[in-house]
């Protein structure tokens, strides 16, 4: 790790980034926590993150800074076990970002059997105790260590890498149960 | 060069669907969130913003004299994401696979090789085995494109070992050689994706326009026992699929 020194500048920018943007981070958040208070602490959190490169973030086109607040957002929320998915309605894109995809329908067919297997995997990762999603989720999506995800689950440091293994392996042993039943 | 394992074990293909899974769901719903309407933002009042910010303040000034790059740095990158497990899935679903155990799992997924091959789009250019080519010394690949278009020089070669070219335009080829067990990163983020195939080698090519303007097209070639990596910065889809289709093994130049 190296450190890095925050200056005036920079407290400038996140100032006037929390300005433009600070409504919008508290309105991403209640959408990704149950509620306001849960909320408020996920983004100020996200904020002190950010401290040190809102001179950065704040030179971004306006979509990026969004994308860039709603992703940090999202996983502080993750990160701290307070997501809630289902008040963020998704439609199905990976459906229709393969359908965009593709040149023309001859192709559509080629892409079936992917996205089969993607929807399999997502309806098998749904059934695992939220404590294993949410350790998978910030190993494989959050880059969070093996000690925040320790915290965040309530588990030794020790025991995560394994923790997430299992999570792995039941997948496996759900897929393949599927597999021999069809 | 590394050692070729092209092996997919069971665990390794679920593990690759499920990164994918979970950052195409981050993709979608950050996506959804970053879309939230005005509507909605209006109903967070100023009073509970100015009181978050209150709240900042001092863990920030707290924070003021030093804060680590970890915490700076932590995944919340929006233009670059890592779409890792996407390319390696992709990659590895168009080499050759071998998969233990489940003679269903492994027939499920050589048809979906199958139908991973492009149907409908078909690049010929004939290859031209005899043609001498020149390689850079320092390129500790196996294969290299025959085909550079005129007024390219190569610059550096990497850590990663992939090999910048440029011309005076500011044009650049980027050439990356990797084995199935390593790590790509492509930028798919509004990205289209289109399956090739050239001379009969399985391809996929990502084309991207960033709002400065800058058009990346990257074009990943199965080459058996590797992949090959060709991303080109501001220039044509055609000169791209030339050059990957123009690859060709190094040792029998």
């Amino acid at each position: 790790m190296f450190p890095m020194i925050m200056g005036d500048r920079q407290v400038d920018s996140l100032q006037s980034l929390w300005e433009k943007y600070g409504r919008y981070m508290l309105a991403v958040a209640n959408r990704c926590c149950a509620s306001p208070d849960e909320a408020d602490d996920v983004v100020q959190n996200v904020v002190v993150r950010l401290a040190g490169q809102a001179d950065r973030i704040v030179n971004l086109p306006d979509m990026e800074i969004r994308k860039y607040l709603a992703r940090a957002v999202r996983n502080e929320a993750i990160n701290r076990g307070l997501f809630n998915k289902k008040q963020i309605a998704v439609t199905d894109t990976i459906s229709s970002e393969a359908a965009q995809n593709k040149p023309d329908s001859t192709n559509t067919e080629e892409t079936v059997i992917l996205r089969e297997e993607i929807r399999k995997v997502q309806t098998l990762i749904s059934r695992l105790p939220a404590a294993e999603q949410q350790a998978l989720r910030m190993k494989k999506v959050s880059n969070a260590t093996d000690a925040e995800i320790a915290e965040a689950i309530g588990i030794s440091e020790n025991s995560v890498s394994q923790y997430v293994r299992r999570a792995q392996k039941k997948l496996l042993v759900m897929y393949q149960e599927e597999e021999a039943e069809r | 060069m590394k050692e070729q394992n092209p092996v997919l074990s069971n665990e390794r293909y679920i593990d690759l669907l499920t990164e994918l899974v979970l950052e195409q769901e981050e993709e979608n719903e950050v996506s959804e969130l970053a879309n939230i309407p005005d509507s909605e933002i209006n109903t967070v009042s100023d009073e509970r913003a100015k009181t978050v910010w209150r709240d900042c303040r001092p863990l920030i000034r707290k924070s003021k004299g030093v804060c680590t790059s970890k915490g700076n740095t932590k995944k919340v990158p929006a233009r670059i994401i890592n779409i890792a497990a996407c390319a390696v899935l992709l990659v590895c679903m168009i080499f050759p696979v071998v998969l233990a155990g489940n003679a269903q799992f492994r027939k499920n997924v050589y048809k979906l090789i199958i139908d991973m091959q492009p149907s409908g789009v078909e690049i010929s250019m004939d290859p031209d085995e005899d043609q001498s080519f020149d390689v850079p010394s320092d390129w500790e690949g196996e294969y290299f494109p025959t085909r550079i278009p005129e007024g390219f020089s190569p610059t550096a070669i990497g850590s990663s070992g992939a090999l910048d070219l440029w011309d005076d335009a500011d044009h650049m080829i980027t050439l990356e050689e990797k084995d199935p067990q390593s790590r790509a990163w492509i930028d798919t983020n509004g990205a289209t994706m289109e399956p090739l195939n050239l001379n009969g080698k399985s391809a996929f090519l990502f084309e991207k326009t960033y709002q400065d303007g800058r058009k990346f097209h990257t074009a990943v070639v199965n080459l058996e026992d590797r992949y090959f990596i060709i991303t080109t910065m501001n220039m044509t889809r055609t000169e791209t699929v030339d050059i990957a289709g123009s690859i060709r093994r190094v040792s029998g130049n």
